[in-house]
């Protein structure tokens, strides 16, 4: 990485802008990649993520930045500022965060997101209306899986 | 917290599909496979019974070997994690819990005298079964295992010693005599079929320092090397009382609870030692009968019952789990204990009066 102060422009889907050092913005593997080939100027187009997410991905970003002198946050902290920026994420800001990381590719905020996604799901109605799939067993096939593993049940 | 936050945007990648309780949700099914497995990796394994009812694509990726695979690559397997089987009777069909004889193996549980359908057959006809199937504790799916030669019931005991899995007892004493060659019989694990064994008469079994040890009208110890039972001195009678009770091997260390106290065997001297250290249990007095040990991978998992009661005379059973770890102090003459955690793991039917648990290694 070089130590250059030099800033690029990462552009939404929805044609925001946000310029950002580059150190913030190499933690994304797809950007690095494409500054690395050098076939885009200052000004980097991300076609699937909204500005919206953007802007929360470069606040994790800022945050998980080394940056000479200001990037020595102990891992704690670090650790309780993650825990606090997926807290009160609502479903589909989490899962296009989880979108945008995949499509991003970073590693560390896409492990997050998934990890909070699993965090706010315990009971099977909020499998459903959470991670929104729809019940697809008839109640013949539901009762059978439940005497097949009726053990393991706690209702 | 960003500068995009206060803007009402229309993104083109959320569809308005259906009225949900967020109007903008997203399916988790929508989402890059891989990325799905990602998420899934990280779901308790507690709550997989749960993931198995929540649609069919679920079911189909939980069976798979994929998640395991996805588990291990993201590192998520931390070492020492075990699966714990409790088992409750089902306050439907009032089946004992006791009514069948599990095992764990590796990352299986094998079930012995098992009924696939056991609502469809009343109580009293299906207290013998040959049927053997395995839990795969990875998969959390259920598979047939070959019979066994002999029909048994839950009262049958079965011990691992050796790759072999050794089942005896639980047979119909009306038509079966203890003489009978196949009273005791050994599963290889690796040939994956029975065979027959020497037949001493017991009721309860223990490995211990690479010995088979058996209890019941006669109190034998097997050892595999040479294929020979032979007497175990009078010395041994409080081992005989410990397995009656509850009770769990470590690392080839015999423990049982007793009343307040965990205490264990000491070979050298042949005494019974209390386990130093261990604070912050309840009092668990009057569940001495119920309380349940289990080896988590060289720590001691203890499992008890609370009955609460509600104001309209409904009850519930709440099984807790004590994770303790074990260290020998004093050159090995003492063993202390440490409660790591205690929560409630589970929550059945008031009327749950006994449960039976088994970890295996994931």
């Amino acid at each position: 990485m070089s130590k250059s102060e030099k800033k690029i422009v990462l552009k939404s889907l929805d044609n925001e802008a946000f310029e950002v050092e580059k150190a913030v913005a190499l933690q994304s593997q797809t950007i690095w990649v494409m500054c690395e080939d050098k076939c885009v100027g200052n000004e980097i187009p991300l076609e699937n993520v909204t500005g919206q997410i953007l802007a929360k991905v470069i606040d994790y970003c800022k945050k998980h930045a080394v940056v000479d002198g200001d990037g020595d946050e102990s891992s704690e902290e670090l650790k309780n500022w993650d825990t606090e920026f997926t807290k009160n994420m609502d479903q589909s800001t989490l899962f296009n965060m989880i979108l945008a990381a995949n499509y991003l590719n970073i590693k560390s905020l896409l492990n997050l997101t998934c990890q909070a996604v699993a965090d706010k799901t315990k009971t099977i109605d909020e499998f459903h209306t959470f991670l929104n799939i729809e019940n697809n067993f008839t109640p013949e096939e539901e009762a059978q899986i439940c005497q097949e593993n009726l053990w393991a049940f706690d209702d | 917290m960003s500068s995009g936050a206060g803007s009402s945007d229309p993104p083109s990648n959320k569809k308005e599909k259906k009225p949900s309780p967020s109007p903008a949700s997203i399916s988790i099914l929508s989402l890059p496979h891989e990325v799905l497995l990602n998420c899934l990796a990280r779901v308790s394994r507690l709550n997989y019974p749960t993931l198995f009812l929540v649609s069919k694509t679920f079911q189909s990726i939980i069976s798979s070997s994929e998640l395991y695979e996805t588990r291990i690559r993201l590192n998520l397997t931390e070492n020492g994690y075990r699966y714990i089987a409790v088992r409750i009777p089902s306050p439907k069909h009032m089946l004992p819990a006791q009514s069948s004889t599990l095992l764990a193996v590796g990352s299986n549980i094998y079930k012995i005298d098992s009924s696939d359908h056991a609502h469809q057959v009343k109580v009293w006809k299906r207290s013998y079964s040959s049927h053997v199937s395995v839990l795969d504790c990875r998969s959390h799916t259920w598979h047939p295992a070959p019979s066994m030669r002999m029909k048994r019931n839950g009262s049958s005991t079965a011990t691992l010693l050796d790759g072999k899995m050794y089942v005896a007892g639980g047979c119909d004493d009306n038509y079966v005599y203890t003489s009978s060659p196949d009273w005791i019989e050994a599963f290889d694990l690796e040939t994956q079929t029975w065979g027959s064994v020497k037949n001493p008469r017991l009721a309860k079994s223990l490995r211990l320092d690479g010995k088979l040890y058996l209890f019941g009208d006669e109190k034998v110890v097997y050892n595999p090397e040479e294929d020979q039972w032979n007497q175990i001195g009078m010395d041994h009678c409080r081992m005989f009382w410990a397995v009656n009770k509850s009770h769990c091997v470590i690392d080839d260390v015999l423990f049982y609870w007793d009343r307040e106290v965990f205490k264990w065997y000491d070979p050298k001297g042949d005494l019974w030692k209390e386990v130093k250290g261990v604070e912050g249990l309840p009092d668990l007095r009057d569940h001495k009968d119920y309380c349940k040990m289990v080896d988590l991978g060289g720590k001691m998992g203890f499992l008890w019952p609370e009955y609460v009661y509600g104001i309209h005379g409904d009850s519930q059973c709440r099984i807790w789990c004590a994770e303790i770890t074990l260290e020998r102090r004093d050159h090995g003459d003492e063993i202390w204990g440490k409660l790591e955690w205690s929560d409630f793991v589970l929550s059945t039917d008031g009327s749950c009066s006994s449960f039976d648990v088994v970890s295996a290694s994931v």
